[in-house]
């Protein structure tokens, strides 16, 4: 074999190409990229990989929050062996001679699995004519047994009417529960209830749909089908009955409120007109209130009310013809108006159904009025001071007790004259004395009567004797260190020496302020009985190390000191408790088996391996 | 559930409070008059004995003892009981079987003694020392810090004996550890009497100026001070729910206080007489001790003069001290010629609780074991309140207080961490070359060096050759006249 021309033109013609191709990929210029700086990659690096641990990072909460949660953990605890019937019967394994029989049995029969089973009846179908026929047969039935079990198995799960009654109750309870948690938290969200709660009824109430809902109405419609005409008759009538009433309540309240802002004309005028009718009425009673007397006392009680309640009356004309606007004359008028049994809405006994406008009302009102008249006496009797209104209560009190018709006005005037008494007088409150004494109060200790001299002993008391033998010195010791320790504490005065304080020398600037570190606000604590006891001192002296064994403040899951303390007062020994909770309650916070290998954290919710 | 469960604890409280009312009324047990005009008190041992089954009736008795006067002390459990007499005497008694288990003569004075965690060990409060003998009444431990030791107390949860001496000092020591826990000067001389709160193991302290003070061991300062009486403040008790403290002073005055308000709930004025003792039952009957008669009374709220429960003469001698015996209904008395034991029905506790570890007829190694639960339970002394040791694990009160604490003790913690980071090296210029090479030099074998050893050498063999000199010569009183004979 030689080397030809043609072989050499056919490789120069290659080369030829590869040239070319070199040629071309110099001359098309392809930049390279500069390489980044390595800083910036790791950045980048950096943020990705920032991004990405952000996306997976909340995977471990439910894990992180379910461990802290957890009161102990267990690691290397020994799994309990799962029971299935499944597993059951793909780990069976026969053992005792019985199983074995068995099996044997089953093997020859060729009915020890299920294919077994089906490969047997295949080869019995062969055999037969109607073979098509008959495994249809077969397939239907199974079709329908698996059916029936399925149905079955609804209706063990579906729930009863009832069930569904409770549950939609319970659910609409717990809503009520919630929305109210909200709107205490939010007063808007309560208006934004109140609005929907008060749309939702007056829908109620228009549509009739709740109108029958009474025991006799639901009793009725129970009744279904057989109810008669004359009961649905009845029930319209009822609910007509009822609309009527409603009506005439929305009325009633209206002119209530047209009633209560009278003009203070209008109110004076009122006065004046029932004062005249007061004193013309009857007294109902019987033979005794009749009597003579009795009659002469009840008139010369009603010519001084009225006296008062004429004076009164100028008093509070002169006072509308000087300043209209005052507190003080309202509060006289809604006197005046008690006075002369008109009592205004708000000083009245309870709001009853307004029977207003006619005379009736007056003489019907009579015993509410003077239980009135006197609270409202009281206060513009009393002259400011606490004592005189205290009193002038008191006397307020004792009015409707005492019943009667003058015992309002006897009682006002008995609570001004000792509103005027109590505020010219100084009040003295004695303080509760201590049958054992004490240093400074009890007399009978820490003064004695100083024995004379001469008087011979035997005539001298124990006391006298016990305060010869023990004299004050001890007492009036205690006393002192008593106050000694209960004045606050003083800084150590700074000796007075030359050049201290002054380093700098004379004429220097004054030093900048040290900056005040802010202490936390100081508590203080009022004195207990104890403490005020004057034969006592208490160590006031906070104990360190026994703060040690409190704790500064509720710890986590706990919402309050009384919660808190409430469960460690929680006993936990076996005296009190079963052997479970004991043992529950005692488990260490972390326990590991000995030479068990301690896994690491897993991701994901729930019941986690070390959890107990 | 909140309310469930404060509904519940609603009904324990009541019960609770049910359970202590009658317990507080408890008359069981107690002599009964048959006619309103017969007088308990009126009631002499001798017709208690005979009245009480041949069990009972031995309980009481006289043990005459030489060198008294003599006190007594009861053991936890009531079946033993230290008596401590002021010729030296101690002699421990096993009350069931009415035998002594050990004697102790010490040839000085006793002034109080105790037993310790159990009847094995007690403490004797000797002229100068404390002491603790074992059950065969071999000395175990002199307690030198316990100088002058006047009372003794024990603090069976704490571990505790603590003692007050002459000069006015309260000290403890931790006997499970051996370890000093504290002392105390209460300031106000030789105190007159001690006894101490079972509830809250305070210390009550009765002084010689009318005052009781009260001590927990972790504060310097008594935790309270009431003044009691006019004179000294002699016997001083508490109950035993530790709701009550009585004090008896020279004044002749014997004072119940409430322990929560710290007022004199009752006062009884002994005519002409002055307690020298005070003790308190399980029950909550007050012995009264004068110098020659014990009178007992029904309760606290029922202290009235002349109208005691029981009383009792003590046919010419004096009384020391007085103490109940728990779960027995037997009071002891101890005086100038030695120990009385009287009967007082309606005493003693009917139910130990052997948990608790004073179970009376606990065996050999019910002991032990009440032992070991003893120091597993053992409370730290912080616990030792006015209130009793509820506080612990509760909720800081004062959290400004708190805050300030925490503050100083990061600051400590900080203090020593920076402490030990920086090590800063003071010390400059040791590294340079000069010294480097001046420390080389050392090893360096020259003329000086030699002749400096030999120095030293020959002055350390001139030492030890006088010491065997001096050794080797017999000395007698006479050598030092010579050694100044030949000196001059």
């Amino acid at each position: 074999m030689s080397l030809t021309l043609d072989d050499l033109a056919a490789t120069s013609g290659t080369a030829a190409q590869d040239l070319a191709l070199k040629s071309k990929e110099l001359t098309q210029k392809q930049v390279v990229a500069v390489p980044v700086a390595h800083a910036t990659e790791r950045r980048a690096q950096r943020q990705l990989a920032y991004d990405e641990t952000k996306k997976t990072a909340d995977q471990w909460d439910d894990t992180i929050d379910a461990e802290r949660k957890t009161s102990s953990l267990n690691f290397g605890k020994r799994e309990a062996e799962q029971t299935s019937t499944s597993q059951l019967a793909s780990s069976f394994f026969a053992d005792t001679p019985l199983e074995r029989r068995v099996e044997q049995i089953l093997q020859q029969a060729s009915a020890h699995t299920d294919q077994a089973v089906q490969a047997r009846e295949d080869e019995a179908l062969e055999e037969r004519d109607d073979a098509d026929e008959r495994r249809k047969e077969l397939a239907k039935t199974r079709s329908l047994l698996f059916f029936a079990e399925r149905k079955a198995k609804y209706h063990a799960k579906v729930k009863s009417k009832a069930y569904a009654r409770l549950r939609r109750k319970r659910l609409k309870k717990r809503d009520e529960a919630a929305r109210e948690a909200a709107a205490e938290a939010d007063p808007s969200l309560r208006e934004a209830r109140d609005d929907e709660l008060a749309t939702k009824r007056a829908q109620e109430r228009m549509d009739l749909r709740h109108a029958s809902t009474s025991a006799w109405a639901r009793s009725t419609k129970m009744r279904g089908r057989g109810a008669v005409e004359s009961r649905r008759r009845e029930m319209r009538d009822n609910e007509a009955l009822r609309r009527e009433l409603a009506k005439k309540q929305e009325q009633s309240s209206s002119e209530d409120e047209s009633d209560s802002d009278e003009s203070r004309e209008e109110l004076i005028a009122k006065a004046k007109a029932s004062l005249g009718e007061c004193v013309d009425e009857e007294q109902p009673g019987g033979a005794l209130l009749n009597m003579k007397f009795m009659v002469k006392a009840r008139e010369a009680q009603r010519a001084r009310a009225r006296e008062d309640a004429e004076r009164l009356l100028e008093e509070l004309e002169a006072g509308n013809a000087s300043s209209d606007d005052d507190d003080e004359d309202g509060a006289a008028l809604r006197e005046l108006a008690a006075l002369s049994g008109d009592a205004p809405a708000e000083a009245e006994a309870p709001p009853t159904v307004a029977l207003q406008g006619n005379s009736l009302k007056v003489r019907r009102k009579r015993g509410a009025a003077a239980a009135a008249a006197a609270p409202a006496a009281a206060p513009a009797a009393a002259d400011g001071t606490g004592a005189a209104t205290k009193k002038a209560r008191a006397a307020a009190a004792e009015a409707p007790a005492s019943g009667g018709e003058g015992a309002w006005l006897a009682a006002a005037r008995k609570a001004r004259a000792r509103g005027r008494a109590v505020s010219q007088k100084h009040v003295e409150v004695e303080p509760p004395r201590l049958r054992t004494g004490s240093v400074t109060q009890a007399p009978e200790e820490s003064a004695p009567p100083p024995p004379t001299e001469n008087a011979p002993l035997t005539k001298l008391s124990q006391q006298d004797l016990l305060h010869m033998a023990f004299d004050d010195k001890d007492q009036e010791d205690f006393a002192a260190q008593r106050s000694e320790e209960l004045a606050p504490e003083r800084p150590p005065e700074q000796p007075d020496l030359l050049g201290w304080g002054s380093w700098a020398g004379e004429g220097a600037p004054a030093a900048r302020p040290k900056k005040k570190r802010k202490e936390a606000p100081v508590t203080i604590v009022p004195p207990t009985r104890a403490a005020a006891n004057p034969r006592v001192i208490l160590n006031a002296k906070r104990h360190k190390k026994a703060g040690l064994l409190k704790v500064a403040q509720v710890p986590y899951p706990f919402t309050s000191r009384s919660e808190y303390e409430r469960y460690m007062a929680r006993p936990v020994g076996n005296d009190w408790n079963a052997a479970p909770a004991v043992k529950k309650l005692t488990r260490p916070a972390v326990s590991v088996r000995a030479g068990a290998a301690v896994e690491p954290i897993r991701k994901g919710g729930g019941k986690k391996k070390g959890l107990v | 559930m909140m309310r469930r469960q404060r509904r519940r604890e609603q009904h324990v409280r009541q019960t609770y409070n049910d359970t202590a009312a009658r317990y507080e009324q408890t008359d069981e047990g107690l002599l009964e008059p048959e006619t309103p005009t017969e007088r308990t008190h009126k009631t002499q041992q001798k017709a208690i004995v005979e009245a009480t089954s041949a069990n009972a009736a031995a309980n009481a008795w006289r043990k005459a003892l030489p060198k008294g006067p003599y006190g007594i002390n009861v053991a936890r459990t009531g079946r033993h009981a230290v008596c401590y007499g002021a010729g030296g005497r101690v002699e421990v008694l096993d009350l069931h079987r009415n035998v002594r288990t050990a004697e102790v003569r010490c040839g000085e004075v006793c002034r109080a003694a105790t037993f310790l965690h159990d009847e094995t060990m007690v403490a004797v409060a000797q002229r100068k020392y404390v002491y603790v003998y074992d059950q065969d009444g071999a000395e175990v431990h002199r307690m030198a810090k316990h100088l002058e030791p006047e009372h003794l107390s024990y603090l069976p949860f704490h571990f505790l004996l603590a003692s007050a001496g002459h000069a006015g000092w309260l000290k403890y020591n931790d006997v499970s550890t051996g370890q000093f826990v504290a002392e105390h000067n209460t300031k106000a001389g030789a105190p007159r009497s001690l006894a101490q709160n079972p509830q809250t193991a305070v210390l009550c302290l009765g002084h010689g100026n009318g005052v009781c003070s009260l001590w927990s061991p972790a504060q310097s300062k008594p935790l309270a001070r009431l003044l009691c009486h006019r004179g000294a403040v002699d016997a001083v008790a508490c109950a035993f729910d530790g709701t009550y403290l009585a004090t008896g002073g020279m004044d002749g005055f014997v004072k119940v206080w409430d322990c929560r308000t710290w007022r004199a709930v009752k006062e009884l004025r002994l005519s002409g007489r002055a307690p020298v003792s005070l003790a308190f039952s399980q029950t909550g009957r007050i012995a009264v001790t004068c110098a020659k008669s014990v009178e007992i009374y029904e309760s606290a709220k029922k202290l009235k003069a002349f109208q005691p429960y029981l009383s009792h003469k003590l046919d010419g001698s004096h009384a020391t001290n007085s103490v109940f015996r728990p779960f027995e209904d037997v009071l002891l008395v101890g005086h100038a010629l030695g120990v009385d034991s009287i009967l007082v029905p309606g005493a003693g506790e009917a139910s130990y609780d052997a948990i608790d570890g004073d179970d009376p007829y606990r065996s050999k190694k019910g002991r032990k074991t009440a032992v070991v639960r003893g120091l597993l339970d053992k409370l730290p002394i912080e616990t030792i309140t006015l209130q009793g040791a509820g506080f612990v694990g509760t909720v800081e009160r004062d959290a400004a207080a708190a805050d300030k604490e925490r503050r100083a003790l990061e600051e400590d913690a900080n203090a020593a961490l920076s402490k030990r980071i920086k090590e800063k090296k003071k010390t400059r210029g040791r590294s340079k070359l000069k010294a480097k090479l001046k420390k080389r030099m050392k090893n360096v074998v020259s003329k000086e060096t030699q002749l400096l050893k030999e120095k030293l050498a020959a002055r350390k063999k001139k030492q030890a050759d006088s010491v065997a000199v001096q050794e080797a010569a017999p000395t007698t009183a006479l050598d030092r006249l010579f050694a100044r004979s030949s000196r001059r």
